[in-house]
This record gives structure tokens, sequence and C-alpha cells, in this order.
């Protein structure tokens, strides 16, 4: 029962994604009328789901915007900007409920009264009085409803399996859940020695069962030749609690593909036999048998033993309802649902895959065999192979940002209302594809920044006209790929960062002195620093204590960086740049006192030998790297990371420039320099804890565990506030 | 059934890895034990309290080897090829434990665990939990939760 719970919320999920594209479409003028056939389809599928699990406010909220959609339809009312925005706002209270439904919490009696209000203003013309539709959205009307959709052509009942649970919620009012099987036997079940009469026992093991044979086209007995069938029955099963239409459809698994089957429910005494030449269309496309097999003699819809249509009739309408089972099913049969955890095993296994592969191709340059052996060549392919296997597994996790990007415009909707301004949200590449775990563990951080936005960023009305800017605000969102990772990038046309107002904050905070000399990029980056806040009072949406340092570390704690860029009166611009999975990164191997290190790539801007560098020494063993006009601090890596003593010359070191995520640079300095190869990441905190200036750990080709520098740790912040400070965390880690 | 049986085997006995560390012997509970296996080179952690020797690769899986001696204040191990590394599962983490020797396999009645004597110092008091008196042998039992390196202890 909770499987199909879960199910359901699943579909809900997917459902809202659909009509949240399908506003968004109204709203940019792209609707047509498939969109709001699309919307309304989905808003009566979570509403039959919620009919099956008594979510009795849910339903009832659908039904009223479900017939909003259906005026909208039939083109009673049209879809203006006024309509559009209270969709919108019934959208997000719909996810409201749904959410609440599946956490099981309540939500006050009050939320949404108003939308539901205005929803049945709206269709009131056509819907009658709200008092009427309320006692019209009882569990006993829908299944009518169901079947009615049913008969309709475009329209799938997306979730099968509740149909049944959906007869459950009607059982009181509308009597009691019957399964109608129609069978028919192809001449190959006998061939094959099946006997009917035993797949009928089975079925009255799972309830009470009314077996009615239509004998009408049985030949004379004279006449029946080898491929002797005919035969039909209608059987009807009244199920015992426990049984499942799957059951059912159990004891036929073995025939199936030499019968023709129909399952559907119906309610005995109940009113329902007035939809019921509907039902077989309901489940048909899924079973309906191969074209050749329904020569025989074919499943009539009405359930009693009717006069059978001529042979001509059974092979047209099959053919008729498969091109809209293709069509219905196409879209259903390209995606499946795995628990998260299966893949995840399965990336960690193509992981071990790669090292193994790695091992097994260095103990082979080892070993003297020639370039051109079969033996090259066979690991050759494996390697290629195992490359190829690694994209595509990582390739399953990845979907597109769409889903989470709608989440932000909700966001948007909602901060917007709260802090009273004008907003609205652009949207740019939301197809673009990351790991799902990233995109999930984006949803906080991206609320934070966007709520800061809203609250921060964007002026009053009145002040954007002021400055000449349209009164509205535009947030906007973008994802791109850019070289092998994601960027997304969220925008304001507001007012910028108060620079004045940031410093004056953070020398109150005592976080940097009055004499300190910062750029403008080192003051807005201020805002990153632990408990940092510039709202002048904690308001309703922002202030609350987290910061965005907060934001920061969930970005880092990603693999990923956060930049800050802002101009006065323009706007404000933030970066952040992601890897597309967590699992593998590129990197550069290199050693120190013989112990193997990685250096990620991501922040590797140059290499350079002992010699081409430029080191000039500073008090205290500082030691800086003057490369273009600009002199970049030296940290010696061995040193940083208590491998060994600090160094007397360099002179034998190789350097890697590397910047991090606010554009600062230094020079690493190392041992020697390997190579640059693809490493799977190992989490340290899973069996241990995180390391100071180590973001994790990797396994090498020869089973060795090399370790993941944590770059941004390694370099020094500029500004000497910033830098004290920052040594200032570090004891306090220390200690 | 045969749940039943074990639940009732452990409730009154239960089994121990029993090893050496120089001249004194301590035990485990075996059901933290993994697996049992010679000495391998580790990786060296920056900023690691002494007793964590390095990260040593099982299978795939990256976990810290502790210096048990160490960790109980009795001198740091040279490891060599015939030092053990005793995988143990503690509190939903996999650590490996470097130790010179493991003995036996014992079955005791968790009862017979006596008090660690008063005279014990602070590091005594702290890691070990017990001890049982096999024939002529005293072993300690380890509190397997005190011994895990503690988040704050971290390069202390």
């Amino acid at each position: 029962m909770s499987d199909l719970r879960d199910m359901f919320f699943e579909e809900c999920d997917d459902l809202m994604e659909v009509l949240s594209t399908g506003l968004d479409d109204l709203q940019n003028g792209n609707g047509d009328a498939e969109t709001i056939n699309a919307m309304f389809r989905s808003v009566h599928s979570i509403k039959g789901g919620g009919g099956a699990f008594g979510l009795d406010r849910l339903i009832n909220f659908a039904h009223a915007f479900e017939n909003v959609l259906e005026d909208l339809r039939s083109e009673k009312i049209e879809a203006d900007p006024g309509l559009i925005a209270l969709m919108f706002s019934s959208f997000d209270h719909l996810s409201d409920l749904v959410d609440a439904a599946r956490d099981e919490v309540d939500i006050p009696e009050d939320a949404g009264a108003s939308i539901l209000a205005d929803l049945h203003q709206v269709s009131a013309p056509e819907g009658g009085a709200g008092g009427e539709e309320a006692a019209e959205v009882d569990s006993a009307d829908f299944v009518p409803l169901t079947l009615d959709i049913g008969g309709d052509d475009d329209t799938l009942a997306p979730l099968p399996d509740l149909d049944f649970d959906l007869g459950g919620a009607a059982e009181d009012s509308n009597g009691t859940l019957a399964y109608v099987i129609e069978f028919s036997a192809d001449p190959g079940l006998y061939a094959r020695g099946h006997d009917p009469a035993l797949l009928f026992r089975a079925l009255a093991d799972l309830g009470e069962l009314t077996v009615n044979a239509d004998t009408s086209e049985v030949l004379p007995l004279n006449e029946v030749g080898e491929s002797f069938a005919g035969l039909k029955w209608t059987l009807e099963l009244i199920p015992a609690e426990s049984t499942t239409e799957d059951d059912v459809r159990e004891v036929f698994e073995f025939v199936e593909s030499q019968c023709v089957l129909d399952v559907s429910t119906t309610f005995v005494e109940g009113e329902a036999p007035a939809g019921l030449p509907d039902l077989p269309d309901l489940d048909a496309p899924a079973e309906l048998p191969p074209l050749e097999d329904i020569a025989a003699p074919e499943a009539a819809p009405a359930p009693i033993a009717e006069a059978p249509a001529p042979v001509a009739k059974p092979s047209t309408k099959p053919a008729e309802a498969k091109p809209a089972a293709a069509k219905k099913s196409e879209p259903r049969n390209s995606t499946i649902r795995v628990d998260l955890d299966r893949v995840d095993r399965l990336i960690n296994l193509v992981g071990e895959l790669v090292i193994s592969e790695a091992m097994l191709r260095q103990s082979m340059n080892e070993l003297p065999v020639s370039a051109n052996s079969s033996v090259s060549e066979a690991i050759g392919q494996l390697k290629t192979l195992s490359g190829v296997l690694q994209e595509s597994v990582m390739a399953i996790r990845a979907q597109p940002v769409r889903g989470l990007f709608q989440r932000m415009s909700r966001i948007v909707r909602e901060s917007s209302r709260t802090a009273g301004k004008d907003a609205r949200m652009l949207v740019i590449g939301d197809s673009t594809e990351v790991d799902k775990t990233v995109t999930e563990r984006l949803v906080e951080p991206l609320t934070h920044m966007i709520r800061n936005s809203v609250d921060h960023g964007l002026e009053t009305a009145e002040d954007r006209v002021k400055a000449g800017k349209p009164a509205q605000g535009t947030i906007k969102l973008e994802a791109a790929h850019r070289s092998g990772r994601v960027v997304i990038s969220l925008s304001d046309d507001g007012a910028g960062i108060n620079r004045e107002k940031v410093r004056r904050i953070a020398e109150e905070r005592g976080l940097v002195r009055p004499e300190d000399d910062l750029t403008d990029s080192d003051v807005d980056n201020l805002l990153f620093r632990p408990g940092f806040s510039t709202a002048d009072a904690v308001s309703e949406l922002s202030g609350r204590g987290v910061g965005l340092d907060v934001v920061r570390s969930e970005i880092q704690a990603l693999g990923g960086r956060i930049n800050l860029q802002s101009e006065p009166g323009k706007g404000t611009l933030m970066t952040i740049s992601l890897p597309l999975t967590l699992a593998v990164m590129e990197g550069m191997l290199v050693t120190i006192e013989g112990e193997s290190l990685v250096v990620p790539t991501v922040a590797l801007r140059e290499t350079l030998q002992p010699g081409q560098a430029n080191v000039h020494d500073f008090c205290e063993g500082d030691r800086g790297l003057s490369m273009n006009g600009e002199i970049l601090p030296i940290v010696d890596l061995g040193e940083a990371l208590g491998f060994r003593r600090p160094l007397e010359n360099l002179e034998n070191q190789a350097l890697l420039l590397i910047e991090g995520e606010s554009g600062r640079r230094s020079a690493l300095a190392v041992d020697t320099i390997i190579e640059q190869r693809e490493v799977v990441i190992k989490g340290l905190e899973q069996n241990y804890q995180s390391i100071p200036g180590i973001a994790a750990a990797t396994i090498l080709g020869n089973g060795k565990i090399a370790l993941i520098v944590d770059t941004d740790q390694m370099i020094p912040a500029a500004g000497k506030s910033q830098l004290s400070l920052l040594k200032g965390q570090e004891h306090a880690e220390v200690a | 059934m045969t749940e039943q049986i074990t639940e009732e085997q452990t409730a009154d006995r239960i089994e121990i890895v029993s090893f050496t560390i120089g001249e004194q012997a301590f035990c485990l509970d075996i059901g933290h034990v993994l697996e049992i296996r010679g000495w391998t080179s580790t990786t060296t952690l920056p900023h690691a309290p002494e007793y964590v020797v390095g990260m040593m690769n099982l299978r795939g899986a990256v976990l810290p080897v502790m210096d048990l001696s160490m960790r109980l204040g009795l001198g740091k191990t040279v490891p060599e090829s015939r030092s053990v590394i005793i995988i143990a599962h503690i509190d939903q983490k996999s650590v490996g434990f470097l130790v010179d020797a493991v003995s036996n396999i014992l079955t005791v009645n968790p009862t017979d665990m006596q008090p660690t004597p008063e005279v014990s110092s602070a590091k005594t008091a702290a890691f070990i939990k017990g001890v049982y008196t096999l024939d002529e042998t005293i072993v300690r039992a380890i509190d397997v939760h005190q011994i895990m390196p503690q988040e704050k202890l971290v390069a202390a």
C-alpha cells in the first residue's frame, strides 16, 4: 500500500512539472489547446490519485482548479493575465497540498481559501454554486469521471494501478469492486496443454468468481478441426481484500501470448454499469495483443454474452485503437524509476572497474609486451569500453535542471509577494543536465540566493521608476555547460551591492579595519563571511541568521565555486560553477615527500618547472612568484599539509598556478608533477572526518590512496585582515 | 528460528577477538570485526592525530588505520610485515586497528567482565570498559565507541 502511495507522489512530481511547464507556456503566449489539455490531465490525475488516498482537501482544491481548466479548454473563459496569475497561485497551493499530504502534515485550514474562492468565482457560471460543487467532489463522484476520461482518446489515466484503489475508495457508496475479465483462448493455448479451467480455478482462489461462457461462436463438433477455438468467457471476480489487479493478471502470465485478455474494474450493485462500455478502452492500450492474435474471437466490450460482432469488426477495432495505444504509452515507457541507491551502487562499481582497468594497464606497462600485441589491443579496447561505460552510467543520474528552476520560479513569486515587490523570473537553459544529487542539493542555496535577490537586490517599484528602470524587476536564472562543468548564474537588475554599507557593517563587526584598502570585489566578498547580513532588520524573507556563508559552504561541499559581481544601480550577478557529477573529476597527480596527491584541474591554470619561475623571498620565509608583472604568493604544499619543514629554496620544486573561487591566485610548490588523469572521488567523511586542506581521496592504479587537495584552502586571502581571520579560523579548527 | 538462537546466544554468551599489543592482551566484540588483514602501507594524512597511521584502500573503500598502541598510550607501533590490521565497523564507520598479533576467538559470558581496576589512568578509564580473566591472563575489553577518533580531537 505504501508503495502505491509513494508511486502516486512520485507521479505528482511529474504531473506538477507538466502543469508548471504549461503555465509558463501560457504566460509566454506559447500555449495552445494541447497545453491546456495537458494541464487539465495533470490536475485531473492528481485529483484521481488524491481520491484513492482520501485526501479530501487536495481533491476539493484540484476539482476547483480542474473546473477552471475545463472552462479554459472549452473556451468558455480566456487565459488573460489575471487568470494566469490565479493559476500560478493555484499551482503553488496545489503543490503545498501535495507536499502536505506526502509528509502527512496539516496545513492551516484557511490556507488557499481565497484562491479556492477565486477559482470558484471564475468557473462559477458553468459549475453552479460552490455548495453544489463541494457536494460533487466526494469520492463517489470520482468513478464516473475516470471512466469519462478513459473514453477520451487523448487522455491516458496515468496511474493505472491506482484505478483499483480508487474504486476501493468508492466502495462504500457505490457497491463492491469487481474485476471483469474477458478471456478467449487462441488455438495455441490448447496446443501447449494449458487448460482455461485451471486458470479459472486459480482465479477463484483470489475471491468470489462468476464465470460466463459465450458459446455462440463455437463450431459444430463435426466442423472442429485442429484449430479448435471459439469459446469465450466473461468472468467476474469480487476480489478478496488483498487481491490486486496484478494478482489477477499474474494468473494469466503464462498464457499471455496465446489469448485475448482484458481486465477491467467495475462495481456490482452500483450505478457504475452506466459507464461500463468505456471501461475496456481504459486498459486496452496496455493489453492489446498483437494484431495477428486477434483474428480469432474478440473480447466483446459488453460484459454479458451478447451476440459477438462479425469477424470484420474485431480486426478493425484493435487497428483503430492501436495507434492511440502507441501514442499514449510511448512517453510512459521511455523512462523508468530506479532507486537512487541502486544507481549509486552501479556508479561505485564502475568506479572500481575504472580503477582496476588502470591497475591492469599499469602492470601491463611493466611487462615486456610489445605495443602491437593482441594483449595491448585488448587492453586498449577495455579502456575505451570502461570509459564509455562510465560515461553512460553517469548519464543515468543526469537530469535537466528544469524541475529545480521551476521550484525557483515559485520562490520568486512567493518572495516578491511577501516583499511587496513586482518581480518576474526569466529562465534560460533549463534543459541543461546535471547530476541529480547536485540539483537536489542546490535547492537550499538557490532558494536563499533568490530570496536575497528579491529582498536586498531589487528596489521597490517607485524607486525603480525613479531610477529609470521598468517597475517590474527581473530575476534571471541561467544554466549552461562550460568546459566540463555546469555554470548556474543568478542575476537581478536591482540596485547592486551597497558597498559603503557593507564596509560599514564589516568595520562594526571588526571584520576589517577602517584603514584597510579593499577593492570593490573584496568588499562584495565580505558578504560571504559568516554571520554577515546587510539587512537592517530581520525581515520575513531573509536575515534569519543564515547568511551567504552557508550558501558558499554548501556550494563548496558540492565541489563548486561561487562568485559574486555587482554593479551599483545595475544589479548583481552570482555565478555558481559546479562539477557535472560528484563521482569523478579531472586532476593533476603530483608527489610530495613520496606521497601522491591530486590537485583538481578545475583550479589549475598553469604549471611551471623550476628555473622558469621567478621566485622572490620575503620576510618570515614567505615567497612570491612574479608572473606577468603580478606577484603571487607561493604555498609550499608539503609544508602546508605538515609533511615537511619549510624548504630552504624552491629550486627543485615544480609550481602549480591555481586560481580559487574568488579569482585569487597562488602557486603551489610540489616535488614532481606526474600526469593529468581522471580520478574517482572517495569521500573521507564516510569513515573518518574532514581534513583541513584536503577535499577527498582517490585510489590510484596501484591500489594506493592519493589525497585530493582542497585548492581553495591553499590560497591565502588578499587583504591582511582577511588573511589573519583565515588564520584565526585555522587556529580555531586546530584547537 | 536461527535468529532466535543467535539472540539467545548473544544474550548470555558473546564471542570476542583477542589480540596483543606489546605484552598486553586486549579484545573486541566480534560483532564489530569485519575482517583481519596483514599490514599494507597507508597514505599519510595531514593534520591527523599521531595515532592515525593513515588511510588504506579496502577494496575501493577508503578508511583510516589507527595505531591502537599509540591510542592507548602504549607507545608508537612500527608496522612490519607481521603486523595485523583488524577492520572493524563502529558507529556506521569502518576503521582499521593496527595491532601486533591476533591471538584467539573466545566465547565469554558478558557478566564475567570485571570492572577496570580503579588504579587506572585517564586513558585506561576512557578506553577500557572492563577485563576478562581467562586462565592466567587478563584480557582488556576495549570500548570501541570511545576509541574512535573524536572530531574535536583532530590535530590537538
